[in-house]
C-alpha cells in the first residue's frame, strides 16, 4: 500500500521504478507472460512448418481430387478439402512454408537494406543525411501497397520482384529508426573517444554504433516480419502475390470466399492460420519490449 | 508562420513531382508500350513507329515525364487502356466515394481513438489498459481482409442485416447500409492503430518532469491531465494521424475490392490486374497527392500548437 | 508565522524507513525542522537522500513504500491522510523546488499562468493570483517581472527558471519547502544568487527548508543544521558548523577531507613532491579561433576568439570558465573533433592529429560503450595506435594495473562498474594512445566528492610517473586549486587571465576572476 492517503487513490502517484529487465541479465524467457509463451510456442511451431511444411504434409497441396470435393473435416481430411478437392491441411502447410519463408526472406531484405541506409544516414549526417530521408521521405508517400501493386504490375509477380516490392516499401520507415538510433549514440563521448583514438567512420559505425542500435533494430525486424505476413496476404487475396500452382494463404482465402456460406473451413482455416501468425509473433515482441508498446 | 506554410506548400509540390517521377520511372520498365498494346497483332514496325510518334512516345525520358506530370497538375491524366475512356473524370468520381469512406473511418477512429487511447495511458498496467491493449494487438493482427470476411460471414449470411456487397451506382449515401461493414472493417484497424499510439503518448507524457511539478502544486488527477497532459500529447497524435492516411488509403484498395465498393482503391487494383498502366499510374499519384496534404496538414498543425515552435 | 519564538518542529520524521520492492532504500532516519531553519540533507549517489525528500512530498513510486515510521507536519501525521487533503497539503503547506527547472516546467504554458495555477488550486481567485504573481517575480529578483509573466520557458535561462519555480513554491507561503539539488548544472555565480535568494526568504518569510544536496561544502554554507546520509542510514547530524569542523563518524570525515577547498592553498592538499615546471612547451596554441554557423539569417558565434596558450612538459594546466565560455570547444579542437576555423595546434614530440592526443570525457555514464567489455575497449584502443597483437593483452593488463582497477574488470562491461571506475576506464583507454598530451574535460563534475579526491591523486601519479602534461578543463574552482600548476581562465572565448595557480588564487588580476573566486567562496567554501 501507499504511504499516504486512506482511501484508494492510486493515481497521481510517481511512476513506478523501472526494474531490472533481460537486458541486464534476466533470461528472455522467464521475462515473458504465460500468453507471451503460448506466443513464443506458437512462432515456434511456425518456423517449424517452415521447415517441415512439405515433409509432414499427408497429401499434396496441388493433386486435384474430384472425388473429394468439399468435405468437412474429418479424421482423414483434417481441414477438410476444398473445391478442388485439394486437401486443405497440406496447403495450409505447404502454403505456410512458402508464405513464411518469402516473408522471412522479406524481412531480411529489407532490414539490410534499411539498418545500412539508416545507420550511415544517421551517422555521416549532411547532404547524405538529407538526400536519404528525402528519398524515404518521397516513398512513404505512398501507400506502402500501392508502390507494390504498381512494381508488381510492371514487372509480374514472381518471387524476386516481390522480394523488391516489399523491400522497397519498408525500407525508408526501417531506415528512419535505424537512422534515430544512430543519432543517439552518435554524439555520445564514446562514439568520440573512438574518433579522437584514431578510428575511420566505417569501423566506427560497425564497431561502435551497430551493436547499441541492435537491440532497437531486432524488435523492428520482428514487426517487419508481421507486416510482411500481412502485406503478402493481402497481394495473395488480390490476386497479385505468389502465383498458383504454389499454395499462398492469401490467395486461398479468395478462392474460398464463394463458398462461405457452404463450406466455411476452405475460407477459415488459412485466415485463422495467417491472424494466429502475426497475433503471436506481435504479442512476443509486445512482451519483449517490456509492454511499453 | 505565414513563411512556414508557404514552403511547406512548396515542399509538397516537390514531394509530388519526385512522387510522379518514382511512378514513371517504375511504370517505363513495361516490356511493352503503349503503342504495341493499342495496335495489338496489328503491329508492323512501321505503323508502330507511327503510332508512337502520334503518341509521343519517341521523345526522350523527361520530356515524356514532364508533358505526363503537366497533364496531370491540370487533370488530364490520359486514356485508360482497358476501359477506353478518360481517366480523368473516371478516377474523380471514384475518389468522391472513396472520400466519403475514408471521411467516415477518421471521424470515428480518430476522436474515439484518442479518448481511449489516453484513458488507457493514464490507468497504466489496469485491468481497462490491459483489456485495451489486448483488443487493439488481436485488431491489427488480422488483416482487413480477414475482418471484412468476418463481418460478412456474421452481419450478411448469418443474420442477413447488411447488404454483402456495397455496388453502388448514384451517391454513397443513397443507402447507407452498404458503407456499414467498409467502413466499420477499415476502422477496426486504424482505430487499433490510433489507441496503441495515443496510449504510448500519454504514458511517455505522464512520466515528464512537469507533470509531476503539476501533481506537487496539489492538483488533481484529472486537473493535471486536462491542463498538462492532453494539450502535450495531441501533437503526436496529429501526426500520426497523418501516417494512418497513408495506411488507411493502402487498406481500402483490399477493403473496396472486397466489398465490390467503387472507389479508387477497387480502381487501382482492377487497374493493376489488368496491367492497365496509366490508369494505374494515375490513381497511384492522385492517392499519393491525398496522402502528402493530409500530412501537410497535420505538420502545419503541430507547428501551429507549440508556442516553441511557432515564433521561430 | 514567527521564526524564532516556537519551540515546536514544523516537520518531524521518527525513524522512517522506505523500501523499494524488497529492497530498504532508507533505514530509520529521524529528523526535525523548525520554522525559518535549513537542514540540510547530503549524501553521496544511493545514500537514499532523494528517497528521503521524495516521501515529503509523498511521491514515491508506485513500487516504493514507507515501511515504519513516523512523519508529521505540525503534528498532523502525513502517513493517514486522505486524498484530498494530501491535495490541500501540496503546494499549500509544504511546497518543492526541483533538480532541472528546464524540464520541470510544461514547455507550452507561460510561466506566469504556471505559477498562478498554484495558487488558483488552492481557491485563490484568478485576478489576486496574477497579481500575487506580479509581486512574487520581483520577490524573486527576475529582471523584468512584467514582461517574464508572458514568457514561455524556452525563453528564459536556467537560473532564471528557477528563480519561477522557487516563486512557484512560496506562492502560497507554506511552512516547508523542500530542495532538491536546486543548483545543480547552474553557474557558480547564478548559484551564488539564487542561495542568497532563499536565505533571504527564508528571513523574511520565516519558511523552514530542506536542503537536499550532495554537494557538502554548499550544503554547508547555508544550512543551520546538517544530516548526513549513507546507504539509506543517517551517519551524523548536527549544527552544520559543527559537522563539518570536527565530523565524529569516519564517513563524514572522509566527506570533508576529500572536499576540494576553494579557499586553502593546493586545496588542502599536500603540494611536496610536484615537479618544477620548467619552460618546455609540449603543445602550443596560437590565435585558435573557432565560429559556428553564420547561416542566412543567424549571426552566427564566435565560441573562440584568438585564443593562445603554452602547455609545458609535465604541466597541469587549468582551463577554468563558466558554461559557454568556450573551454570545452577548446577541448575538442584539441583532441581533433572540431575543426578550428583559424589558428594552429603544435603538439611537439609527434606531429598533431588523432593519436597522439588523449581525451578524457565527462560523463562516465555514456564514455564507454556499454555492449564492449572493459579489456576490448583498451585493447582496441592499443591496436589503433599500433600496438603489434602479441603485446596488446599485456600492455592492457598493465594500464589496468596503472589506474588502480582490478585485472579481472578486464572482461566486465561496463554497467556493472562504478562511476569513478569508469572513470579511471576512461583514463586507461586515454593513456593506452601513448598520447603527447591528455586533455580531460570536467573529468570529475559527475562524480562524488569522495570519488574525485581518489581521480585527482591517480591523475598526480600518473603525471609523476609518466611526466605527461595535462590540459584539465573545469568550471568547479576548488578541484582545480587542489590539481593544477597554472590557470587560465576563459570568458565568452577569450582567455582574461593566465597566472601560476595559486598566484590567481590570492592575486587575481581580472575583475571577472575576482568575481568568480567571490562567488565560489559564497558557495564552496567550508571555513
Amino acid at each position: 500500500m501507499t504511504a499516504m492517503a486512506r482511501d484508494n487513490d492510486t493515481s497521481g502517484r510517481a511512476p513506478r521504478a523501472p526494474r531490472a529487465r533481460w537486458a541486464a541479465g534476466r533470461s528472455w524467457w522467464a521475462d515473458l507472460s504465460w500468453t507471451g509463451r503460448v506466443a513464443a510456442v506458437v512462432v515456434l511451431a511456425a518456423g517449424l512448418i517452415v521447415v517441415f511444411g512439405a515433409a509432414i504434409a499427408p497429401y499434396s497441396a496441388t493433386d486435384l481430387n474430384p472425388e473429394a470435393l468439399l468435405v468437412a473435416p474429418s479424421a482423414d481430411h483434417l481441414l477438410g478439402t476444398d473445391n478442388y478437392g485439394r486437401d486443405v491441411f497440406s496447403r495450409i502447410l505447404v502454403g505456410g512454408r512458402a508464405t513464411l519463408l518469402l516473408a522471412l526472406l522479406c524481412t531480411i531484405s529489407s532490414m539490410i537494406v534499411g539498418a545500412i541506409v539508416g545507420i550511415t544516414s544517421g551517422y555521416i549526417g549532411g547532404t547524405y543525411d538529407m538526400l536519404v530521408m528525402r528519398i524515404a521521405d518521397v516513398l512513404q508517400s505512398i501507400p506502402s501497397l500501392l508502390i507494390a501493386l504498381l512494381v508488381l504490375a510492371v514487372f509480374g509477380s514472381s518471387i524476386p520482384i516481390l522480394v523488391l516490392a516489399i523491400t522497397l516499401v519498408f525500407f525508408p520507415p526501417i531506415a528512419r529508426i535505424a537512422r534515430t538510433a544512430a543519432l543517439q549514440v552518435a554524439k555520445l563521448p564514446f562514439t568520440e573517444a573512438a574518433k579522437v583514438r584514431g578510428e575511420g567512420t566505417l569501423s566506427i559505425v560497425f564497431r561502435e554504433v551497430l551493436p547499441n542500435a541492435a537491440p532497437t533494430l531486432l524488435t523492428e525486424a520482428g514487426l517487419r516480419f508481421s507486416h510482411s505476413l500481412l502485406t503478402l496476404a493481402a497481394l495473395g487475396f488480390l490476386g497479385l502475390g505468389v502465383q498458383p500452382p504454389t499454395p499462398d494463404w492469401g490467395l486461398m482465402v479468395n478462392e474460398g470466399r464463394a463458398y462461405m456460406s457452404a463450406a466455411p473451413w476452405v475460407v477459415l482455416a488459412p485466415a485463422a492460420a495467417i491472424a494466429l501468425v502475426v497475433l503471436a509473433v506481435n504479442v512476443v515482441i509486445d512482451e519483449s519490449k517490456g509492454g511499453r508498446a | 508562420m505565414v513563411r512556414y506554410a508557404a514552403q511547406r506548400v512548396g515542399l509538397l509540390l516537390l514531394t509530388l513531382a519526385l512522387v510522379a517521377l518514382v511512378i514513371f520511372t517504375i511504370t517505363s520498365f513495361l516490356p511493352t508500350d503503349a503503342a504495341e498494346t493499342k495496335l495489338g497483332i496489328l503491329a508492323t514496325p512501321e505503323s508502330l513507329e507511327f503510332v508512337r510518334q502520334q503518341l509521343g512516345l519517341d521523345q526522350p525520358v523527361l520530356v515524356r515525364f514532364w508533358s505526363w506530370f503537366g497533364g496531370a497538375l491540370r487533370g488530364d491524366f490520359g486514356t485508360s487502356l482497358v476501359f477506353q475512356t478518360e481517366i480523368g473524370p473516371l478516377v474523380m468520381a471514384r475518389l468522391a466515394n472513396s472520400a466519403v469512406l475514408a471521411g467516415l473511418v477518421l471521424l470515428i477512429s480518430v476522436p474515439l481513438g484518442i479518448v481511449l487511447g489516453m484513458w488507457a495511458g493514464s490507468r497504466e498496467g489496469g485491468a481497462i489498459d490491459r483489456i485495451i491493449s489486448w483488443v487493439t494487438l488481436t485488431a491489427f493482427s488480422f488483416p482487413e481482409f480477414v475482418w471484412a470476411i468476418l463481418l460478412i460471414f456474421v452481419f450478411a449470411n448469418i443474420l442477413g442485416v447488411l447488404p454483402a456487397a456495397s455496388i453502388i451506382t448514384g451517391s454513397p449515401f443513397d443507402d447507407p447500409a452498404k458503407l456499414v461493414m467498409p467502413v466499420a472493417t477499415a476502422t477496426i484497424v486504424v482505430l487499433a492503430l490510433t489507441i496503441r499510439m495515443m496510449r504510448q503518448g500519454t504514458v511517455q507524457t505522464l512520466e515528464l518532469d512537469y507533470v509531476r511539478t503539476a501533481r506537487l502544486k496539489g492538483l488533481s488527477e484529472w486537473k493535471v491531465f486536462r491542463k498538462h497532459v492532453m494539450g502535450n500529447a495531441i501533437a503526436p497524435a496529429v501526426t500520426a494521424t497523418g501516417t494512418n492516411v497513408a495506411y488507411l488509403l493502402g487498406s481500402l484498395a483490399v477493403v473496396e475490392t472486397i466489398f465490390s465498393f467503387p472507389g479508387i482503391g477497387s480502381l487501382t487494383v482492377q487497374a493493376a490486374n489488368n496491367r492497365d498502366v496509366p490508369l494505374l499510374a494515375a490513381a497511384v499519384l492522385l492517392t499519393s497527392a491525398i496522402v502528402t496534404t493530409a500530412n501537410l496538414v497535420a505538420d502545419l498543425i503541430v507547428v501551429g500548437l507549440n508556442p516553441r515552435l511557432r515564433k521561430s | 508565522m514567527s521564526a524564532a519564538t516556537t519551540a515546536e518542529p514544523i516537520l518531524e520524521a521518527s525513524g522512517v524507513s522506505i523500501c523499494y520492492d524488497d529492497k530498504r532504500a532508507v533505514d530509520q532516519v529521524s529528523f526535525e525542522i523548525h520554522p525559518g531553519e535549513c537542514l540540510g540533507i547530503v549524501g553521496e549517489s544511493g545514500s537514499g537522500k532523494s528517497t528521503v525528500s521524495l516521501s515529503l512530498m509523498d511521491y514515491l513510486p508506485s513500487n516504493a513504500r514507507i515501511v515504519e515510521g513516523e512523519l508529521r507536519l505540525r503534528g498532523r501525521d502525513l502517513r493517514s491522510v486522505t486524498a484530498h487533503e494530501r491535495r490541500e497539503i501540496l503546494g499549500r503547506e509544504i511546497a518543492m523546488v526541483y533538480q532541472s527547472p528546464m524540464t520541470a516546467l510544461n514547455p507550452r504554458m507561460k510561466v506566469g499562468d504556471q505559477v498562478a495555477e498554484c495558487m488558483t488550486v488552492h481557491g485563490v481567485s484568478e485576478k489576486e493570483a496574477r497579481a500575487r504573481v506580479l509581486e512574487l517575480f520581483a520577490q524573486v529578483r527576475l529582471p523584468d517581472p512584467k514582461a517574464a509573466l508572458a514568457r514561455y520557458p524556452h525563453e528564459l535561462s536556467g537560473g532564471q527558471l528557477q528563480r519561477v519555480v522557487i516563486a512557484m513554491a512560496i506562492s502560497m507561503r507554506p511552512s516547508v519547502i523542500v530542495m532538491d539539488e536546486p543548483t545543480t548544472g547552474l553557474d557558480v555565480r547564478t548559484e551564488a544568487a539564487v542561495l542568497d535568494l532563499v536565505t533571504e526568504l527564508r528571513t523574511t518569510l520565516g519558511v523552514a527548508v530542506i536542503l537536499v544536496s550532495h554537494d557538502l561544502a554548499l550544503i554547508g554554507k547555508h544550512a543551520d543544521r546538517l544530516l548526513v546520509m549513507q546507504r539509506g542510514e543517517c551517519v551524523e547530524s548536527g549544527p552544520a558548523t559543527k559537522v563539518l569542523t570536527s565530523p565524529e563518524h569516519p564517513y563524514t570525515n572522509r566527506l570533508v577531507s576529500a572536499l576540494p577547498k576553494v579557499d586553502v592553498p593546493h586545496g588542502g592538499r599536500d603540494a611536496e613532491g610536484r615537479p618544477e615546471i620548467a619552460e618546455e612547451p609540449t603543445m602550443q596554441v596560437f590565435e585558435l579561433s573557432v565560429r559556428f554557423g553564420g547561416r542566412r539569417r543567424h549571426a552566427g558565434h564566435t565560441a573562440l576568439d584568438h585564443v593562445s596558450l603554452i602547455l609545458n612538459d609535465q604541466e597541469i594546466l587549468g582551463v577554468v570558465g563558466e558554461s559557454g565560455s568556450g573551454k570545452t570547444t577548446l577541448s575538442r579542437v584539441l583532441c581533433g573533433l572540431q575543426d578550428p576555423t583559424s589558428g594552429t595546434v603544435d603538439v611537439f614530440r609527434g606531429a598533431r592529429g588523432r593519436g597522439k592526443v588523449g581525451m578524457v570525457f565527462q560523463d562516465p555514464t555514456s564514455t564507454l560503450n556499454p555492449v564492449r567489455t572493459i579489456g576490448w575497449t583498451i585493447m582496441r584502443t592499443l591496436k589503433v595506435a599500433g600496438v603489434p597483437a602479441a603485446a596488446r593483452r599485456e600492455r592492457m593488463l598493465e594500464l589496468l594495473d596503472s589506474v588502480r582497477l582490478p585485472r579481472e574488470y578486464a572482461e566486465r562491461k561496463p554497467r556493472r562498474l562504478s562511476g569513478g571506475e569508469r572513470q579511471r576506464v576512461s583514463i586507461a583507454r586515454a593513456l593506452a594512445q601513448d598520447p603527447a598530451v591528455m586533455i580531460l574535460d570536467e573529468p570529475t563534475s559527475a562524480l562524488d566528492v569522495s570519488v574525485q579526491a581518489d581521480v585527482v591523486d591517480l591523475l598526480l601519479k600518473i603525471r609523476a610517473e609518466r611526466g605527461i602534461p595535462m590540459l584539465f578543463v573545469t568550471h568547479d574552482l576548488g578541484v582545480i586549486r587542489s590539481i593544477a600548476d597554472r590557470i587560465v581562465v576563459v570568458r565568452d572565448g577569450q582567455i582574461v587571465e593566465d597566472a601560476p595557480s595559486e598566484e590567481l588564487f590570492t592575486h587575481p588580476k581580472d575583475p571577472y576572476v575576482q568575481e568568480l573566486l567571490a562567488a565560489s567562496m559564497a558557495v564552496h567554501a567550508v571555513s
